[in-house]
């Protein structure tokens, strides 16, 4: 019982240690750029009302959902289709490696100039930019499903549909979502940069024109709200993953703790 | 031509060395009397698999590489078969082409009479490798159900078989554990309860107590036996375990070195039930894994790699 509790007490204990320290160092702060956290606390509320929320917050939300959810498809489906087929790996790797090194700020004068300014327009960097990272090791963990374990479902008459939803794709599960985890980064400062770059809303946009107008406490603002949803994306996939994958999180504890 | 088949035509050795089986069975009851008395009856028995001047050659042109020369033998009906040869002659790829893992170059697999072409049908296998067969992200009953589902089976019937088979090989209660929280002799009885629960024509085994412990092993070669007394199942079992194969078998089959071939085949005239113990420790016994091993290490000699 104690365990449990000291667990999370624990963990939380760095966090904690930290936002304490920020307090009590900024109390004093007159500079205007290192404001105290208290200032910055209240300035928070002060700008997130309801309103800036469904004009600024709302829209980066939902490009950056739809994005996200557009590249886990995709991601997934090419990396599996790429991750059976030795030949199409090899024939399309010139492709995908070229896309791939793009860097998505690059697109974002195009993807303008294509589909106009507007959530459609950072949604689709959003899914180009996350598709990567969930492609490539999506394709890397299909191609490393154990050989035997396929086998024994040859063996056994298992069709090629079941064997590939039963078998390959939850031994591919693990490194799928590795590749989920490291897209919600991607994503996140996709979603800023198109705002920053090509909006005249959203998250992005309010932290840069607060900025040009130095309006410093809102510029905190909005930063603490690009983490807050950076940290709540990130929740949702861990989440995810302790649903699919509970298995392995165990299976994992066992292994370091064998000899 | 000399035909293996011809082999198995050969007149089936003294009645009496048959005979002891049944006289010294210790608990007759009808299952294992079954199983004690195929032995004798095994010409009678349908012939259940059978590889027909079977090859296999890995590439093409001058890299080409022939595993597997050409061999011929027939398993019938209630038949405990070892398949024995000196390392590297090609067993698990015999294994692989026997279930249509791998496609023959020459030759071909029948069941019941029939060809197979692709995968060999009613057909299970248990492999060396307990870890990478058991699928780690389910519990030890729904591997062990896998194969049965999407086959049309009611539900109730495959949670009764998949119950039935981890009973069988003593594992009536870790249904709900991983198989990775199981040690490496309960894996591997998992993995031969996923085969008991399939029913198959044929139980194919590869190498499968090669990576246990010693006294594990034999209680697992135990285990076998007592499922092959009670189910009369057919077993073809590859091992480069010479006791192993003769403790087991009711006929050994020696491979040459690559490319592989039929060397000979034995009659294991050895009495059932057998225990690790009194079994062992019979003359018979004794003579015959010093024949198998003599035809071993005379192959080993001539192997070309070595």
């Amino acid at each position: 019982m104690i365990k449990k509790l000291i667990g999370p007490a624990t963990s939380l204990a760095a966090p904690v240690t930290l936002v304490a320290a920020w307090w009590i160092l900024s109390a004093g702060s007159t500079s205007p750029y290192f404001l105290p956290l208290s200032d910055i606390v209240d300035g928070f509320q002060q700008t997130w009302t309801t309103e800036r929320m469904e004009d600024d917050l709302l829209p980066t939300v939902r490009a950056l959902g739809v994005g996200f959810a557009v590249a886990v498809v995709t991601g997934i489906a090419t990396g599996v289709a790429l991750g059976l087929s030795a030949r199409a790996r090899r024939d399309l790797r010139p492709i995908t490696e070229f896309l791939r090194s793009m860097p998505v700020v690059a697109l974002v004068p195009i993807g303008l100039v294509v589909l106009g300014p507007g959530q459609r327009m950072e949604a689709a960097l959003v899914a180009f930019a996350a598709t990567w990272p969930i492609l490539v090791s999506t394709s890397d963990g299909v191609r490393a499903a154990d050989r035997v374990m396929i086998d024994t479902a040859r063996v056994y008459g298992v069709s090629a549909r079941r064997r590939l939803l039963r078998v390959t794709i939850p031994a591919a599960m693990p490194q799928v979502m590795a590749g989920v985890r490291i897209a919600v980064a991607a994503a996140v400062g996709t979603v800023i940069v198109a705002n920053m770059l090509a909006s005249s809303s959203g998250l992005g946009y309010l932290v840069i024109s607060a900025q040009q107008s130095f309006d410093i406490q809102e510029t905190w603002s909005g930063l603490l709200m690009i983490g807050l949803v950076g940290s709540v994306l990130t929740c949702t996939v861990v989440l995810a993953e302790r649903v699919l994958l509970g298995w392995h999180r165990q299976y994992r504890s066992l292994e370091r703790t064998a000899p | 031509m000399m035909r293996a088949s011809d082999r198995d035509d050969r007149p089936t050795p003294t009645e009496s060395g048959f005979a002891m089986p049944i006289a010294t069975a210790s608990e007759p009851t009808s299952e294992q009397n079954s199983a004690a008395t195929a032995p004798r009856n095994a010409q009678e028995r349908p012939v259940v698999l059978e590889a027909r001047h079977l090859g296999v050659t890995y590439g093409r042109g001058r890299s080409a590489v022939t595993a597997i020369g050409d061999v011929s033998f027939q398993a019938r009906a209630g038949e405990f078969l070892s398949i024995v040869g000196p390392s590297g002659c090609g067993k698990t790829t015999l294994l692989k082409a026997l279930s249509g893992l791998l496609r023959p170059t020459t030759g071909e697999v029948r069941v019941n009479g029939t060809p197979a072409s692709g995968v060999t049908p009613g057909v299970a296998m248990v492999f060396q490798e307990y870890t990478r067969s058991l699928m780690p992200w389910q519990k030890v009953r729904a591997n062990v159900e896998f194969p049965l589902r999407g086959t049309g089976l009611p539900k109730r019937e495959l949670a009764a078989r998949a119950a039935k088979a981890l009973s069988e090989v003593g594992l009536a209660d870790v249904g709900d554990k991983y198989p990775w929280q199981l040690s490496g002799g309960m894996q591997q009885r998992v993995a031969i309860a996923r085969a008991l629960a399939f029913q198959p024509n044929v139980l194919l085994m590869d190498e499968p107590f090669a990576s246990l412990d010693a006294q594990v092993r034999g209680d697992l070669e135990d285990l076998l036996l007592h499922v092959h007394a009670r189910t009369g199942m057919t077993i073809i079992l590859v091992t480069h375990d010479i006791d192993e194969s003769v403790y087991l078998g009711d006929r050994v089959i020696a491979l040459s070195h690559r490319p592989t071939r039929v060397r000979t085949t034995i009659d294991v005239d050895l009495p059932r039930p057998r225990d690790q113990i009194h079994t062992k420790a019979l003359g018979g016994f004794i003579d015959l894994r010093t024949r198998v091993l003599e035809l071993i290490v005379a192959e080993r000699s001539v192997d070309p790699d070595s």
